[in-house]
């Protein structure tokens, strides 16, 4: 996969911050858990 | 289902980002603004999540359209853009590439007027939905997330006391109402500047003092930009402003303040602070840009809160789903979000906030369906 990032040792920075956000986002979730169950994006 | 995504890489994007993967996309990401970047939320995404991220916080603007052809480099079916610089660049120098594209969503008002320019000059290749234009996204969004991240940003770059001080808004449209509405909370003496005159009306009557930006120029303290245009404060705006004034601008791209004409007519430059250039004039005044005049919010602060990106990206989701299951469906042309899509939205917030509302009784309901009754 390619990327192009400032530092890919910042990661599990990010992940908590990413997990933070995430309890502050309950639609985003459903959404999220709806998707996951049908794939509605594949192919 | 191939994504190409131009979005300010912050960690409620990423959690977009997680939804779209669960949903079976692939994706590549790049920045839709050079400074919005959050460093650690790109490697994060690239690690854990598996998504294709281009973006470096302060990147040049080679280096921003270099990341942004190499997210077209994997040949999106779908686009999601917030200012609509991956349409336009798909548009002009990578056409090969449109073939591939069943549609696309634009997340800002900028984006939106940009597409649906391009629409009415028949040159839009694909049809995109505006997700600017949902109520669960401009009502709350532009308004209490602007008008929050906003106010955040000026103090984390300056901390200014607010109180007390003469705090220019340029525009009056849902991002500048709120942060009017916030800056009024602070205390600050709000002065709304506008050129629509209703939207002018609005401002009077919701309290403000409206007048022109010459007249402003001269008493403000602060002056924030939100309008969408260019060269809101320039020249003849920064020679008549007072000794110490906060210059920056919170509307999508860099051209709402004339920084060349600024740094024409200034004798000085020094960095005093992050995220603070000051300017010093030939009569000795100094005028202070915050953010090299990039959006505010995102530079010197993190962006919205993600209880209100909460709705934006839950839209941009079921869009993203409403593209795919409606491909080849679709003709070239702006869309609205589906209503009962943007009801959906509202709703399943609601419930999440825990507030419970009334559902018309029949009685109700006939009543508004009928015309013969009236009192």
């Amino acid at each position: 996969m390619r990327y192009d990032v400032k530092d890919i040792k910042l990661a599990s920075e990010g992940l908590l911050r990413i997990e933070w956000s995430e309890r502050f986002m309950p639609v985003l979730r459903l959404i999220r858990e709806r998707f996951e169950r049908r794939s509605p994006l594949k192919g | 289902m191939r994504i190409g995504a131009c979005l300010h890489v912050t960690t409620e994007t990423a959690n977009l980002m997680r939804t779209l993967k669960a949903g079976g996309a692939e994706i590549a990401l790049c920045a839709s603004n050079p400074l919005s970047t959050q460093d650690d939320v790109a490697a994060a995404l690239v690690e854990n999540y598996g998504v294709s991220v281009f973006a470096i916080k302060g990147e040049d603007r080679d280096t921003y359209y270099k990341h942004i052809n190499s997210v077209l480099d994997t040949e999106p079916m779908i686009t999601m853009d917030d200012g609509a610089d991956l349409v336009s660049t798909l548009h002009s120098g990578r056409r090969s590439l449109l073939e591939n594209v069943i549609g696309g969503t634009e997340e800002t008002t900028t984006g939106v007027i940009r597409l649906r320019s391009m629409a009415r000059q028949g040159v839009l290749e694909y049809p995109i939905i505006a997700v600017n234009d949902a109520n669960t996204k401009h009502l709350f969004d532009n308004r209490y997330g602007t008008g929050q991240s906003t106010i955040d940003g000026i103090i984390r770059a300056t901390n200014v006391l607010l109180a007390g001080t003469n705090f220019v808004v340029c525009g009056y449209g849902w991002c500048a109402r709120g942060v009017a509405m916030r800056a009024r909370g602070m205390g600050a003496n709000v002065i709304v500047t506008e050129v629509n005159p209703l939207r002018a009306l609005e401002a009077v009557m919701d309290g403000f003092r409206v007048m022109s930006i010459a007249e402003a120029a001269e008493i403000g303290d602060i002056f924030v930009t939100l309008t969408g245009d260019i060269n809101v404060l320039r020249e003849e705006h920064f020679r008549r402003m007072k000794d110490g004034a906060i210059l920056c601008n919170s509307g999508h791209f860099n051209v709402e303040i004339d920084i060349e004409a600024l740094e024409r007519i200034s004798v000085k430059k020094r960095k005093i602070r992050e995220y603070v250039d000051e300017y010093t004039l030939e009569d000795g005044k100094r005028l202070h840009l915050l953010g090299e005049g990039r959006l505010i919010n995102l530079a010197a602060a993190e962006g919205h809160p993600a209880s209100v990106m909460d709705m934006s990206f839950a839209n941009q989701a079921l869009s993203v789903e409403y593209i795919a299951a409606n491909a080849g469906k679709l003709e070239n042309k702006v869309y609205p979000v589906p209503e009962e899509l943007d009801m959906m939205v509202a709703s399943l917030k609601l419930e999440a906030l825990g507030v419970k509302i009334d559902k018309l009784t029949d009685e109700q309901r006939k009543y508004l369906e009928s015309w013969e009754m009236g009192t």
